[in-house]
């Protein structure tokens, strides 16, 4: 086998453990995200009577901004820890030294793999999650604010430009880009056996945390 | 679990503050005006609600994570077996302190999420937008039942947090590969947590008219 097909299979592979095992936990969160905008947002519709504009301000606040970021944390700790994990093991059994010995590249057959799977994983479930959020959003306004779903959907497609959903999706690619990085890296380093999984594992989370806020601030400035 | 968490919250939540300010920045451009106008109900939203639950979400990353990893290394190496047969109750005795300190350390770190967001916001008003930066941390809208939500959704996460990620940990069986999965399931579980705990309490003290 090439190493080119072993590196599309493994791709597809990670894909489907790192991505598709994420979709119930990503779709939880984002409908919570949804039904606190909505709730959030209360007390400014009840103020103003706001109510026709709801379906906008909870949809420019998830779309943009909290569910891309929320989504990326989740994922952080769902995808990037696992990955870190799975390199650390792989190298403190030394089983990467072993490719290398046998002249295969690690790189190519192991880590970029990964790497495409995990972007392409968290472009998916932005998406998907951008659904979630708005459907819990207008459930929860119709349920607490009395705001028919009709209304919110309306005011939702009409003042929302596709760059506001866009923005979310580049957001996302960006944090996959940043969370395969990181955890990578740090399963890639890692020295010693449980303890040194354990530390890989938790540096990749708190790092891609740190990289995630910072991220979508410059984003926030460059996107808007 | 505080000390470690402290510069990771401070940080984090100084650049939450900044982004918060780009949004409200392109919004009064649109529709209010004036960014400083959007500063108190800013101020308000960060103590109700993105102090408490992004601190928790960075605990979860750094302190959850460490609790499985630390406790799920003690069980595959059978010291919590060695715990347990010298008459120890290692709940008592290894999730309870946790617990514990869980919760008041998240108490005080939502504190300075909130001085470093809303600080943070304040200097990125003033200095890139030359706006009033004092109106970020303005409390004209800001009441006691707004302080009260933010310190239970702070206290419940503290208290969810390391019980979660503990339970994860202890759980582990196998080699290491084991400590990897019982991080994974105590920062999914305990971050799943923590929005859950900010959506329970945000309709329980919503403001009704």
């Amino acid at each position: 086998m090439s190493t080119a097909t072993f590196c599309v299979r493994e791709g597809m592979r990670a894909g489907a453990e790192l991505g598709f095992d994420s979709l119930a936990v990503t779709l939880s969160a984002a409908a919570f995200i949804g039904g606190i905008m909505v709730v959030q947002a209360g007390p400014f519709v009840h103020l103003l009577g706001a109510g026709p504009v709801l379906g906008w301000a909870a949809g420019y606040t998830v779309l943009r901004e909290f569910g891309p970021l929320l989504v990326g944390l989740v994922f952080s700790g769902r995808v990037g820890a696992r990955n870190a994990a799975e390199l650390a093991v792989l190298r403190s059994s030394e089983q990467l030294d072993a490719l290398r010995a046998i002249g295969l590249s690690p790189f190519w057959l192991v880590v970029l793999p990964r790497v495409l799977a995990m972007i392409l994983a968290a472009a998916c479930l932005s998406v998907l999650g951008d659904l979630a959020a708005v459907l819990a959003g207008s459930v929860v306004g119709r349920a607490l604010l009395g705001v028919e779903v009709g209304t919110f959907i309306r005011s939702f497609s009409a003042l929302l430009h596709p760059m506001d959903f866009a923005a979310g999706v580049i957001k996302a690619v960006a944090f996959g880009v940043a969370i395969a990085s990181v955890s990578s890296y740090f399963g890639l380093t890692a020295e010693g056996g449980a303890q040194g999984v354990g530390r890989a594992a938790t540096r990749s989370v708190v790092w891609s945390a740190l990289t995630l806020l910072v991220i979508d601030y410059l984003l926030t400035g460059a996107l808007s | 679990m505080g000390n470690r968490s402290l510069l990771l919250v401070a940080a984090c939540m100084a650049f939450f503050g900044m982004m918060m300010v780009e949004h409200a920045h392109y919004q009064a451009t649109r529709v209010v005006g004036e960014l400083s106008r959007v500063g108190p109900m800013m101020f308000q939203l960060l103590v109700r609600e993105f102090a408490p639950t992004f601190t928790a979400l960075l605990v979860v990353a750094r302190a959850g994570a460490g609790v499985a990893a630390e406790l799920s290394a003690m069980a595959v190496t059978e010291q919590v077996d060695a715990l347990r047969m010298s008459g120890v109750d290692e709940v008592e005795e290894l999730v309870a302190p946790r617990v514990l300190a869980g919760v008041l350390v998240t108490l005080a770190l939502s504190v300075v999420g909130l001085a470093a967001s809303a600080g943070a916001a304040a200097a990125a008003a003033t200095y890139l937008h030359s706006s009033d930066g004092a109106a970020f941390y303005d409390t004209r809208f800001t009441h006691t039942r707004d302080l009260l939500s933010g310190a239970l959704k702070a206290a419940l996460d503290g208290a969810l947090i390391p019980f979660l990620s503990a339970r994860a940990g202890l759980r582990a069986r196998g080699g290491s590969a084991a400590v990897g999965g019982a991080v994974t399931e105590a920062v999914v579980t305990a971050s799943l947590a923590v929005i859950a705990v900010d959506l329970v309490v945000g309709l329980a003290t919503m403001v009704r008219s």
